[in-house]
């Protein structure tokens, strides 16, 4: 007989060698009756559904993942968890997750690789990337921020200023607004509101369990909340009114608001008086925006502006316009001018630092690890232009423009791009685009799943473990709810890596390894919590505890004044700003004014195409978990809306299958003929349109607002325009 | 007789499991120079095996059975049929679970893996580092199998084949499913036969030892 080779397979774990006795439980059934007495650990750590990461308790038994529930004390979670939280656990043993870091090797062809492998081959392709481009010739993009604090120290020493997020498809319009015009962010004080008005929000689909918990608390109370939304989403169902407005028009309806405001003199004249600057600039360049124009505009009734203005006024200051999200932050040409407005309403209630009305966010300083930083590099100006004397001085550097990334690697200026948990082919604008990423010389990228950035693009797939299996450092836990005792929290690792996997600093430290910048990495996830903590006056075996522990309160009501009595923002005069120098410098209007959007549909068969979150889904992210596309299913959650006036008008009829086309993509979709939606647009969840084909569960189900949607940039906040896109409707597929 | 039997099962089960491993060049230059074919149809016609050959033979680059393999039990760009136990089988069996998936099949780290992972530990044995996150890889329990085998309890050894190789139909009809590459069918209809024989044959026995 042949010999044949095999390979070292099964190995005494010790050296001893010999078998003592056959295991007790040689019987899988005798094992499992035995396995069922095991006790159950709690494990306190933070979600991954979204971005809000909420506290829970995730139950472990015999070593596997067994129950999870949300955190009790938690401010975001507040002892319940959302579909999102309870289905995305499933996904640590989904065997469709990347399992080892993995090469490319063609087209759609990859090969599994060591760890060490990867870090030599990227190490070496990096290195020389640097040495014959220069360092501002790699970009680093990721979600944001988590990876940041490990990103810098790369960047840093490779010499580049390139850190981008996704924030230009979500927010970007917000964060640029708030800091230049209050100096921070402020949020509502929901459960103590006696009016809330939200527009382009809906706080129910991006739902934030506590979140909701607080404002349905306040309803019960008697508070008022009124939703204006182009769709009747999740939140107008629990409201007190639903107005549906023009899309893109939002911006019009706030400066009437004001004007109403101003005009019948309902605004807080004092709170202006001690605590605004711009006043009179923003009112003279929108003195005729009255009611009537922004019927006009928004197809909201005039009476209807005023007898809201009339009733937030009487409200005040318990009375806020919701600060708002991804909503209208990225959508639109007149995004910052929108964000703009609604400061500026919310100055005019008297409501800002107030209880009832905004509040800012609690938090405490963490400490920092100390720990050698690499030597200054000069850096080049950033590559995407942000913040950079041109286009986009007025853009936050620290957001970025990811867009604009596959048109840079067309043209040379980028020449290796690290891609972070992120999927930019399938949430940022036209995919055919967004796959030009991959003929820069070096794509990295980190995910947990077969993504469609990772299988269309990257040369290098490096998959992180999941939420469950590593530990992070702690955070504030902030944002979107008020609190006025700050939360510290972190993610605990509550299992061992189910797959070959690394946390991002062992990624990291594998990859510095091989670029000489280990000693920038040589310390541990432990020693940064411990280090973080210690000013709070705990330890990390306290936190690890209880997974979220709150302190005294450190937000107190009241405008911030300095020792003199003088108002003390952070910004320029220490005042609310109607106007922001920085725009003015930069040849935009200091204040807000009405700017029409960029695009508007005008033929019968023409509709904007807008879209928003489900409550079941994060955008795409949890788009291949079968648990949560059940719903979906359910609930023909794929299906596109479109008022029934309209389809009457094209013959379609609900259910029916229909083409929806932009100059970018002509795609078919089944679609919900309904009243609940503003004639003038269409709208598609922006969970579906999988196009990896490993993403078994999500691939081709569905379709996506991106497929037709246009790279654009905003030029003050360098947002995507979402919604500036029109697309034509038409029954049936051809 | 029967000792030689169960010494070639014992054989084509290591010799089958290798298939199931990530292959390297070692590996295929002996496939392709037909070294294996031939190797598993002499251990067949030993064991008493219908006594068909293996088709075995295919033509392939190294590259080219590299990406079957993948497309096969790895899957990219495409489903596969992973090779792990767990992932045919409900979850767990355990009331007290209430992750959504619990009475699901399609999962790792079931109830299976439990019960690998435990005979793994009691024994004192250690997985390659490509196994080392997945104990109920077909090619674990091939090899756990015929670690068992050098026990004198064929009941014992039985009741491991009842207990963790009665997935195999299912995991064949998901490689038919995905249109997985002829020689990954041929080798699991042979793992199937010779495990069949080896239950039969074992059955019949007192002991291990005494037959040897």
């Amino acid at each position: 007989m042949p010999k044949f080779s095999r390979r070292t397979f099964l190995k005494m774990a010790t050296a001893a060698g010999a078998i003592g006795s056959m295991p007790v439980y040689l019987n899988r059934n005798k094992l499992l009756e035995a396995a069922e007495e095991a006790t159950i650990e709690k494990v306190p750590t933070l979600c991954n559904g979204c971005s809000n990461m909420c506290g829970m308790f995730v139950h472990v038994k015999n070593g596997r993942v067994w129950k999870a529930e949300g955190h009790p004390i938690h401010l975001k979670s507040r002892g319940k968890l959302c579909a999102r939280g309870h289905g995305t656990v499933a996904d640590i043993y989904n065997p469709n997750r990347v399992t080892q870091p993995m090469k490319r090797v063609g087209e759609g062809q990859f090969e599994p690789i060591t760890w060490e492998q990867a870090f030599q081959e990227i190490g070496q392709k990096l290195m020389k990337i640097v040495d014959v481009y220069g360092g501002n010739s790699v970009v680093w993009m990721e979600h944001g921020t988590r990876g940041k604090q490990y990103a810098d120290i790369l960047l840093d020493y490779i010499g580049s200023p390139n850190y981008i997020t996704h924030y230009a498809t979500c927010f970007t319009s917000k964060t640029n607004v708030w800091p230049k015009m209050v100096g921070t962010t402020l949020y509502g004080d929901h459960e103590n509101a006696d009016y809330m008005l939200f527009v382009g929000r809906n706080f129910a689909g991006g739902i934030i369990p506590n979140g909701m918990n607080k404002v349905l608390k306040a309803k019960e109370r008697g508070a008022k909340l009124v939703v204006v939304d182009p769709r009747h989403c999740e939140l107008a169902i629990q409201a007190d009114e639903w107005i549906p407005i023009r899309p893109g028009t939002d911006l019009a309806f706030f400066l009437a608001l004001a004007h109403v405001l101003i005009t019948e003199k309902l605004y807080d004249v004092q709170f202006v008086r001690q605590y605004v600057s711009g006043f009179d600039e923003f009112w003279q360049a929108n003195k005729n925006c009255t009611p009537e124009w922004a019927e006009k505009i928004t197809s909201v009734p005039a009476d209807k502006i005023r007898e809201i203005a009339r009733e937030m006024a009487a409200k005040a200051p318990r009375a806020f316009l919701e600060t708002g999200y991804h909503g209208l932050n990225a959508h639109y040409q007149n995004s910052v001018q929108q964000a703009q407005a609604n400061v500026v309403i919310n100055a005019l209630l008297g409501n800002m630092f107030k209880v009832g009305g905004l509040l800012p966010a609690a938090s405490l300083e963490l400490g920092q690890l100390d720990k050698p930083v690499p030597p200054a590099k000069e850096k080049g100006p950033r590559v995407d232009g942000a913040g950079e004397e041109g286009p986009y001085a007025t853009v936050e550097p620290g957001r970025g423009i990811p867009q604009l990334v596959p048109k840079l690697v067309e043209e040379g200026k980028v020449k290796a791009v690290f891609i972070y948990h992120y999927n930019p082919l399938r949430t940022g604008p036209d995919p055919e685009y967004q796959k030009k990423m991959k003929d820069a010389e070096l794509v990295v990228s980190i995910p947990i799943d077969w993504n469609e950035t990772s299988y269309h693009t990257a040369h290098y797939i490096l998959p992180e473990s999941f939420f469950l299996e590593r530990m992070e450092t702690p955070v504030n836990v902030n944002g979107h709810i008020t609190h006025l005792s700050p939360q510290v929290a972190y993610r605990a690792k509550v299992v061992d890596p189910v797959h070959n996997t690394k946390s991002l600093l062992e990624i990291m430290q594998g990859l510095a390894k091989e670029i000489g910048a280990a000693e920038y990495f040589n310390f541990t996830v432990e020693e940064e919590a411990e280090a973080m903590v210690a000013p709070l006056g705990i330890t990390m075996a306290e936190l690890r505890k209880a997974g979220c522990l709150e302190f005294p309160p450190t937000v107190k009501p009241g405008f911030p004044l300095s020792a003199m009595g003088k108002p003390s923002l952070a910004t320029p005069s220490g005042k609310v700003e109607f106007s922001v120098g920085v725009y003015k410098a930069n040849g935009f209007s200091g204040v807000p004014r009405w700017v029409p959007p960029k695009v508007m549909p005008e033929k019968e068969n023409e509709f904007r195409l807008i879209h928003g979150k489900q409550p079941w889904h994060s955008h795409h992210i949890t788009s291949n978990n079968r648990y949560l596309m059940a719903i979906s299913e359910t609930y023909n959650g794929t299906w596109a809306w479109m008022n029934s006036q309209r389809a009457k008008q094209l013959g379609i009829k609900n259910g029916d299958t229909v083409t929806i086309a932009s100059e970018l993509a002509q795609k078919q979709v089944q679609v919900k003929v309904t009243e609940l939606l503003h004639p003038d647009c269409i709208w598609l969840p922006s969970a579906y349109g999988g196009f990896s084909p490993k993403a078994e569960v999500a691939y081709g189900v569905g379709v996506n607002y991106n497929d037709f949607l246009p790279v654009q940039v905003e030029p003050i906040a360098g947002s995507v325009m979402g919604q500036e896109v029109i697309v034509t409707v038409r029954k049936g597929v051809n | 007789m029967q000792l030689n039997q169960l010494q070639s099962l014992k054989q084509l089960c290591l010799a089958l499991a290798e298939f199931y491993r990530f292959p390297d060049e070692q590996f295929y230059q002996e496939l392709i120079s037909g070294e294996w074919t031939e190797m598993i149809g002499e251990l067949g016609q030993k064991a008493g095996l219908t006594g068909r050959k293996p088709r075995l033979s295919f033509d392939l680059t190294f590259s080219a059975l590299k990406q079957e393999y993948i497309r096969s039990f790895i899957g990219v760009g495409e489903p596969a049929a992973p090779p792990v136990e767990s992932i045919y089988k409900v979850w767990t069996a355990d009331p007290s679970a209430q992750v959504v998936f619990a009475r699901q099949k399609g999962y790792l780290m079931g109830d299976s893996a439990l019960h690998i992972r435990y005979l793994l530990e009691s024994l004192g044995l250690e997985l390659p580092a490509e196994l080392a996150y997945q104990p109920d890889h077909l090619a674990v329990l091939l090899e756990l199998l015929v670690f068992f085998l050098e026990t004198p309890e064929p009941n014992q050894v039985v009741q491991y084949l009842e207990d963790h190789f009665d997935w195999l139909p299912d995991f064949y009809d998901r490689l038919s499913e995905i249109k997985a590459n002829e020689l990954y069918l041929e080798v699991t209809s042979l793992l199937m036969e010779c495990l069949q024989q080896m239950t039969v044959l074992l059955q019949g026995l007192s002991s291990i030892e005494e037959v040897s």
